[in-house]
């Protein structure tokens, strides 16, 4: 069986791939890093360590287009049993459902291993759902500041 | 002998597993103060769903202690206020502590006072969050901030929005952002209320004197209460030995070293320095950051206590390089307490615990030539590093356990706070 875990920016990070070496030690452990990756950190944990045409910090959403083609080819190349991510944010899950792995699970930010059951269009919705509503009581605390003026008496 | 007079503690961000330096404090102040027979009684507020404040099991808790869930929706200061209001009545304290809390502690204040007009309400400050609207740390870009609410609220007004738009915007918001919109501190009304709600206090604790001089200027009264540690587990670790000139030395940094404000950056240019010149150490750091592991420069991800303890024993020096105004610096007293030299910046409440050149070494914040200097006159001279790291074993045995802490600074607190028969009458 092939498990790959897609690295994130995150306390969890080590505790994961060493949860994963543990739990599935007779299966083959894929490690998917950004490309300046230290990989002796991972020496004895990972049976491989695939470096991603990426530098490891947050992508806006133009280097996200260009970038995010190249990463899914190389991951869906591997062709996985399982993939496990490290946080439930819209970019990860898509990636996740487009992987072609057969099961997807997260491990959280508090150790949890658990299927990944949410799915694209439910995150998507709720996303653009919180996008309108934070928009909204930003301009409403915008105004709320600006128009209001503290005067000491 | 204690009081036979009821306290109660409110805590809004309390969890244990602590998050921090605030809830260690209250759990250690609160232990002792039942230990010593004061009847309490400790309410942690938890907000339903969150991650990151009030996630503790109160039957674990070494004193009586209660968790009041509030779901999400209803965080806001009215449904806490009428939460607390229920222990209120029932336990009828003489005297009120507001532990940690964030923007929200202003308007529960007000609610408590109107109230309860006759219960005298004590406040701990743990960091910034009674001079700052942004956040509790007071830093910005890169650096601390010198303004204050009291001072330029406008300003303040502005600045924190800036600082909490992208959580605000897309709804992905933290504690502290959740405390400052639920408690409308962007508004007129909550500017205007501010400077009485906390003169309300009738007592303010800070961690150092700078904070209690900054009050002073708002003609706001404070009492410095430094924080403490259990010394037991660090004085089982051995001083560190003398090592010869070939050998190698670690260097550790501990504590939330990926936070912007502790100075990891300066401590990594520090020893880059250093490395140009010599070989015979590596920095250990308690970093998930591992894209910056290199043959010297070696971040550990988290450790459990025990791990720690026995990274500090490994240890010869431990480096602070915060860039923030710490308010104490619980991981400065710990290093101290392991009998190893610590190299801190001298800034905020370090600079109150560190006698420099005598309990420790002090550098200018932010200055990593300074740094690399120090750490290279301490990697030369084993002596200095054994006789430094053993006078700060001694001064945190002598000033600053648990046990010191709350005889000479809280219980004489109490007893002045709690109101005589006539002042209740």
């Amino acid at each position: 069986m092939k498990i790959g875990l897609f690295y994130s920016y995150g306390p969890h990070f080590l505790q994961s791939a060493k949860f994963l070496r543990e739990q599935y030690s007779e299966d083959e452990l894929l490690i998917f890093v950004p490309q300046s990756f230290p990989k002796d950190c991972l020496k004895d944990i990972t049976d491989k360590i695939v470096f991603l045409p990426w530098d490891g910090q947050h992508l806006n959403f133009r280097s996200a287009i260009s970038t995010f083609p190249k990463i899914l080819q190389i991951i869906r190349k591997t062709k996985l049993d399982y993939f496990v991510i490290l946080f439930e944010s819209p970019r990860l899950i898509f990636l996740s459902q487009l992987s072609k792995a057969k099961h997807r699970f997260i491990f959280t930010i508090h150790n949890e291993y658990k299927t990944l059951t949410t799915s694209l269009i439910s995150i998507l919705l709720k996303s653009i759902k919180n996008r309108i509503k934070g928009q909204l009581l930003y301009i409403y605390i915008y105004l709320n500041i600006h128009l209001f003026k503290y005067k000491k008496i | 002998m204690a009081t036979e007079k009821k306290i109660i503690f409110i805590d809004f961000n309390f969890s244990w597993k602590p998050n921090g330096g605030a809830d260690v404090d209250t759990y250690h102040v609160l232990k002792k103060l039942h230990e010593k027979g004061y009847p309490l009684l400790f309410i942690g507020i938890a907000e339903d769903g969150a991650t990151d404040r009030g996630k503790f099991d109160p039957t674990q808790l070494p004193f009586p202690a209660e968790r009041v869930l509030i779901p999400e929706k209803k965080w806001n200061p009215y449904e806490i206020f009428n939460r607390i209001k229920l222990y209120l009545d029932s336990f009828k304290p003489n005297l009120i502590f507001l532990q940690h809390g964030f923007i929200i502690k202003i308007p529960v204040t007000h609610l408590i006072k109107m109230y309860y007009p006759h219960i005298p309400l004590i406040s701990r400050i743990f960091a910034h969050e009674i001079f700052c609207l942004r956040n509790p740390l007071r830093f910005k870009h890169q650096k601390p901030c010198k303004l204050s609410i009291f001072e330029t609220p406008d300003y303040c007004r502005k600045c924190s929005l800036e600082g909490l738009k992208y959580e605000i915007k897309t709804s992905n918001i933290t504690s502290w952002g959740k405390d400052y919109i639920r408690s409308k501190a962007y508004s007129l009304y909550f500017i205007r209320n501010y400077h009485n709600t906390v003169q309300k206090w009738d007592k303010i604790i800070v961690y150092n004197k700078t904070f209690q001089k900054e009050l002073e200027q708002y003609k706001i009264s404070s009492v410095v209460i430094p924080g403490g540690i259990e010394p037991e587990p660090f004085l089982q670790i051995p001083l560190p030995k003398p090592k010869k000139d070939n050998e190698e030395k670690i260097i550790l940094m501990s504590g939330r070293c990926d936070e912007p404000t502790k100075g990891m950056s300066i401590l990594f240019e520090a020893g880059k320095r250093l490395r140009e010149k010599r070989n015979d150490f590596k920095i250990y750091l308690t970093s998930f950051n591992i894209s910056l592991y290199n043959e010297w420069f070696i971040p550990t991800g988290w450790l459990s206590h025990e791990q720690l303890l026995k990274m500090y024993a490994i240890a010869d020096i431990c480096v602070v390089p915060s860039l923030w105004e710490e308010p104490f610096g619980l991981v400065v007293l710990e290093s101290m307490a392991t009998g190893r030299t610590v190299c801190a910046s001298n800034i905020g409440g370090l600079s109150e615990i560190i006698q420099h050149n005598s309990t420790g070494i002090l550098f200018e914040p932010s200055n990593y030539i300074a740094l690399a200097k120090e750490l290279e006159n301490l990697l030369n001279t084993s002596q200095t590093r054994i006789t430094l790291g053993s006078n700060a074993r001694n001064y945190v045995i002598q000033n600053h356990t648990w046990e010191k802490i709350v005889n000479n600074y809280y219980i004489p607190l109490i007893e002045q706070s709690l109101p005589t028969q006539e002042n209740h009458k």
